[in-house]
């Protein structure tokens, strides 16, 4: 199925320049993926404001060239808020996406080795969470747990996993049919060997095109999560918490819902842009889209 | 295909089973002790125990488990601890607003989405394949709760063209309830007026909700007409001169239609989950608010009928969307 | 295609006529923006719900209530009272003119049920009459109600109970619940107005009652319709936009601006809703004095007032406000003082601080998350780190039941019901209520005796006194921060006027007293 592509990885960068060449569009999300990846590895490149010191006299100020995105109700500085906030975001997509993606991996990677009744219970058990509300799932851990970004974090990826132990199960089974296997075992090849040879490698690029589609939703999902109370404490920063934080001030202090918001929005569309172009690098037939 | 759907239907039953069992551990970790909620703020701790002792609440999970199972299948689903209604009733009461919200929300989905996508996947302009994407991108990755929020202070708080919140004008009597959704009841009843404020009330929530979800199916069923416009036997009545009308719709579309099918069943699910926020945003008094104020009053019955009906919901999406799957795709019909 | 769009377009615009030749007398209809629903409208629970206050206050009556705008209480259902010598037995004389919505005369028989029903269903105002026993008609309009113990705030106690139609009650009870199934979106009262429509967490509609025995007037709301619009934003807008008439503000610097938009009047009233922070004497080192009188002195009190309130709020002075009966003059406010609050951490052994504190707070709560915030800035000063934890109500009375594990500081306010520092001392402070709203877990056995002895003590030279020493030792022991005294904020339109808010009812919106001038 996958053959060619696990046969031809070589050439990688010649592809990846290939991919963006082929989708220009695409290419506007990459400045906004670099600038929020350098905003969550050094804020203070950006912004040397405390972001949680409060500040009551400060507070409320319209975007000036002291605070470009103006200051919140207590007088911490926005610009400062909204950098630092990009960690949070980072961080939970990739909490939630590991979480996620290693739990789905193995039940789906069990469910579609041993197959029978093995498989029918790890699904039936997958349909039951895939068809349970993260939120109620938000709910409970914050208040079982006590609130917090981890355990919010924890919530969503414990939602998230379902739609990746389909996805390796699928590939497990397509590949355990797959010729080139058969072949392999009746030459006397042991199973195990098969199985961490050849099928598990080939489940690998489903899946990590499954997580560029993922990336933007996970974001917006824990970041409405933050904005509902569920997530992190104050004072950290926060995009999700800090638009509900701000949205009693929307109508003379715009900035303090605006700002977060877009940030939110940019980097969400610019992870979805950017999915574009690492699908092709990856996956230039387009098979497993 | 009966084969199928019974096969289908048989599997949905654990996954129920599975559900309310989760959603009674669930509820069981939520801090909080029932007995407390339901003796009221100020009671004696004698008065907790008899409440306690009257709800069995002492007795072990396994036991509770079991009648809470048993009330599930009469419909029982316990009384809200802050209003002492039962919780099925006030479901109901709420459910149609939600309804009303989310049917909107599609019918915007479907009717907009699929032919912008069909449309554009079926011309041959170059530009546009990454026009349409970027457009998508863009809808499917903007947050529905500060979009809400936006759009209420331009749509309704500048510019005044919509209103502000709320599903009917306060001037206005509701319909006569037969549905519970103002839309339908008030053509019903034939109150054109009340039909056109309360569609009116619709709009910005609908259109809210419904952005992301009409970004997605579009992109999908452009990038499905685009796959199968590629396809031989299609590419061969073209160039036979077969009229473009009767390639899209009489070919191309109805294979297209299968992962916008799809889609479509996955869109009901953020709808459900992006309901929420645009309850509380807009004042819409459906399940999502329902739910909000549950969750903050930790009351329980809330908390798990709320969990329990989406997810059932959201379970009858998925098997209906099965099952058309299953009228649309010929591999299936014939096995 | 063309016939389509205008035909449909024709239809919009008649729709859009339509609805503004809907009501002719939108003048004399107020439109009031909540900002919560209620959950049910059983007036019992007016007692501990002030969601359920406001419909009850106007469908309902009390023996006794207050003067719109003021803490004094003055006769309504009652003409008279008497109470025995030993302070036991209240009787009261009823008016004779006062008739339910129904039609039906209300006499003693329903203060005398509506009594019952309280203490049968121990809830909501229940927790204002423990000492009561029981209650009887003695005649038509004669009612005795017999208690326990001497109660001194009985008769403003009394604002809060609504008197219910004890025979349309009656005839909707079901399976011996007193009605309450009924009452949920019923009402069954003599009060101004009547309830005649209810959306669940959508609005509700009361009308005026013709027969009411007070009167009308020129300007009197004819209708009200409460609708819930819970975004605060929204509310603000509905009033600028004039789709209502009426708000209630939470947020103070929502306050400041909207005072200059024009057509709309912002009001302030001033209660005796206190908040404080509680500190759990129980957990180290919040066991030791000094660090809870240093914890009491970093918070910025000052800021919190003029910065947060914009003003509109008092810095508190001791344990309950000026006002109340038996206030010690001599308090000064709460203060901020860095130097002693170091000098006594230096004392205690943590001069470096190096602890962590858990806050809970109401985490949707502006003013709440705010004060938390100040106070994790100011104890980082101290090297003290705060460890906020948001909680709604339920939660945080369940953490608060077992003192041991219960968080450090809390949050927490309290809204009398009626002038009386019992009101306030004995639930926060006397040990049989640690585990309840005892958020201390404070135990003084001096204090108890003397809140004890202040319940039932009718002699006011007496309770001074014991009042007086119970503030001092609150002072000295400081098992709470005594935070701010707030104010309720609220907007309307101009033509509306006649808002008193009472600092009784502070949350409630009582509509009878209202004008509408004007209204377009």
């Amino acid at each position: 199925m996958n053959i060619q592509a696990t046969m031809s990885r070589r050439g990688n960068r010649s592809r990846f320049a290939r991919a963006v060449r082929q989708n220009p569009v695409a290419a506007i999300g990459l400045p906004f993926i670099a600038l929020f990846l350098l905003a969550t590895m050094v804020p203070g490149l950006f912004s040397s404001a405390d972001p949680t010191l409060v500040s009551l006299s400060e507070r409320l100020k319209p975007p000036s060239s002291e605070h470009w995105f103006g200051t919140d109700h207590l007088g911490m500085d926005v610009f400062g808020r909204v950098v630092h906030g990009a960690r949070a975001t980072l961080v939970s997509v990739l909490v939630v996406l590991a979480l996620a993606v290693s739990i789905g991996s193995i039940i789906g990677a069990v469910a579609g080795y041993f197959g029978g009744w093995v498989d029918e219970v790890l699904m039936r058990v997958t349909d039951v969470m895939l068809a349970f509300p993260f939120l109620v799932l938000a709910i409970a851990i914050n208040a079982a747990l006590g609130r917090g970004l981890w355990q919010t974090m924890f919530a969503v990826g414990l939602s998230w996993w379902p739609s990746y132990a389909r996805l390796v199960r699928g590939q497990i089974l397509a590949t355990k049919n797959n010729e080139f296997v058969i072949a392999s075992t009746a030459l006397g090849a042991k199973q195990q060997r098969t199985l961490i040879r050849h099928v598990v490698p080939n489940s690998f690029d489903p899946v990590l095109v499954r997580i560029t589609l993922d990336i933007g939703l996970v974001a917006l999902t824990t970041a409405g999560l933050s904005f509902l109370g569920l997530g992190v404490e104050p004072p950290t920063p926060e995009w999700g918490r800090m638009v509900a934080e701000g949205r009693d001030y929307l109508l003379s202090h715009w900035w303090i819902t605006t700002f977060p918001g877009l940030a939110l929005f940019a980097v969400v569309v610019g992870f979805n842009l950017v999915g574009i172009i690492v699908r092709d690098w990856l996956d230039p037939s387009g098979i497993n889209r | 295909m009966i084969l199928y759907s019974l096969r289908r239907l048989l599997t949905a039953l654990p996954v129920l089973f599975g559900v309310t069992l989760v959603t009674f551990i669930i509820a069981n970790m939520l801090p909080g002790d029932p007995a407390r909620e339901i003796a009221g703020r100020y009671a004696t701790a004698e008065q907790i125990e008899a409440v306690r002792e009257r709800y069995g609440f002492d007795r072990p999970l396994i036991v509770q488990y079991g009648v809470y199972l048993g009330r599930l299948v009469t419909g029982d689903l316990g009384l809200s601890f802050s209003t002492q209604r039962p919780v099925i009733t006030e479901l109901l009461n709420y459910m149609p607003a939600t309804l009303e919200l989310t049917i909107f929300a599609m019918i915007l989905t479907i009717v907009i989405g699929v032919p912008l996508g069909v449309m554009t996947g079926s011309m041959k302009v170059p530009w546009l394949n990454s026009t349409i994407l970027f457009l998508a991108l863009t809808g499917v990755g903007l947050p529905v709760f500060w979009a809400g929020l936006v759009f209420q202070y331009i749509f309704a708080g500048q510019l005044g063209w919509l209103p502000l919140e709320g599903r009917l004008g306060w001037q206005l009597v509701p319909p006569p309830s037969i549905t519970k959704m103002y839309t339908i009841d008030a053509l019903l009843a034939g109150q054109w007026s009340t039909f056109i404020d309360a569609a009116r009330h619709l709009i910005l929530p609908g259109i809210t909700l419904a952005i992301g979800r009409i970004a997605s199916v579009a992109r999908i069923t452009h990038a499905a007409m685009v796959d199968v416009m590629r396809l031989d036997y299609v590419r061969t009545a073209r160039a036979k001169g077969v009229p473009n009308r009767i390639v899209v719709f009489g070919h191309a579309l109805r294979n297209a239609m299968l992962p916008t099918l799809t889609t479509i069943g996955l869109q009901v699910g953020f709808l459900l989950g992006g309901t929420i926020l645009i309850e509380i945003i807009f004042s819409w008094g459906g399940i999502g608010t329902y739910a909000w104020v549950g969750i903050f009053m930790l009351d329980m019955p809330v908390i798990m009928g709320v969990t329990l009906a989406t997810t059932l919901a959201f379970m009858l999406v998925n098997l209906l969307t099965d099952l058309l799957y299953g009228m649309f795709d010929p591999r299936i019909s014939y096995s | 295609m063309k016939t389509v769009a205008h035909v449909l377009i024709a239809l919009i615009v008649m729709g859009y006529t339509q609805i503004v030749g809907a009501q002719p007398s939108q003048s004399q209809t107020l439109v009031i923006g909540l900002g919560g629903a209620p959950p049910t409208f059983d007036p019992l629970l007016a007692g501990s719900n002030s969601e359920v206050n406001t419909p009850s206050i106007n469908i309902y009556n009390t023996l006794y209530q207050v003067i719109p705008g003021t803490a004094d209480v003055v006769p309504e259902l009652a003409t008279d009272y008497s109470v025995s010598d030993d302070g036991l037995v209240y009787t009261f004389q009823l008016r004779d003119d006062v008739l339910f919505h129904d039609g039906t005369k209300l006499g003693a028989e329903d203060v005398a049920y509506t009594f019952e029903r309280m203490l049968a269903l121990k809830t909501g105002t229940y927790r204002n009459f423990g000492n009561v026993a029981r209650a009887e008609a003695v005649d038509e309009n004669t009612v005795n109600v017999h208690l326990s113990a001497p109660f001194p705030g009985m008769i403003p106690a009394l604002t809060r109970l609504y008197i219910l139609n004890a025979d349309l009650v009656r005839a909707n009870e079901r399976d011996g619940d007193w009605g309450q199934t009924w009452l949920q979106s019923n009402a069954a009262g003599s009060g101004p107005y009547q309830l005649t429509a209810f959306q669940p967490e959508q609005q509700y509609t009361l009308e005026a009652f013709a027969d009411y025995w007070q009167g009308w007037e020129e300007g009197q709301a004819e209708r009200a319709i409460f609708r819930v619009i819970r975004e605060e934003t929204t509310r603000r807008l509905a009033l600028e936009r004039g789709e209502v008439d009426w708000i209630r503000l939470g947020s103070a610097d929502v306050f400041s601006e909207i005072q200059n938009s024009p057509g709309i009047v912002a009001e302030t009233q001033s209660t005796f809703n206190q908040l404080y922070f509680a500190f759990n004497t129980r957990r180290a080192p919040l066991d030791d004095v000094r660090v809870r009188r240093a914890l009491s002195l970093i918070y910025d009190y000052a800021g919190h007032v003029d910065v947060i309130r914009q003003g509109l709020a008092d810095v508190a002075r001791g344990p309950f406000a000026p006002g109340i009966p038996y206030f010690d003059e001599n308090i000064a406010p709460s203060h901020t003082d860095f130097e002693e609050a170091r000098r006594l951490m230096a004392e205690a052994g943590l001069s470096d601080g190096g602890l962590t504190l858990e806050m809970a707070y109401q985490g949707t709560a502006p003013e709440e998350t705010a004060a938390m915030q100040i106070f994790q800035s100011a104890a980082s000063q101290l090297g003290i780190t705060i460890r906020p934890i948001a909680v709604e109500w339920s939660a945080k009375i369940e953490l608060y039941t077992n003192p041991e594990t219960a968080p450090h500081l809390g949050t927490i306010w309290m809204y009398p019901s009626y002038p009386d520092p019992d009101v306030f001392l004995y639930p926060l402070g006397h040990s049989s209520q640690v585990g309840q709203l005892n958020f201390a877990g404070y135990a003084n056995e001096r204090f108890d005796f003397l809140i004890q002895e202040g319940r039932s003590e009718l002699d006011p030279v007496r309770r001074n006194e014991l009042y007086t020493e119970a503030q001092a030792i609150w002072l000295d022991d400081v098992p709470y921060m005594n935070v701010v005294v707030g104010r309720t904020l609220s907007a309307q339109r101009d033509y509306v006027s006649g808002f008193l808010a009472s600092p009784l009812h502070s949350v409630t919106v009582h509509i009878y007293p209202v004008r509408l001038d004007g209204k377009p």
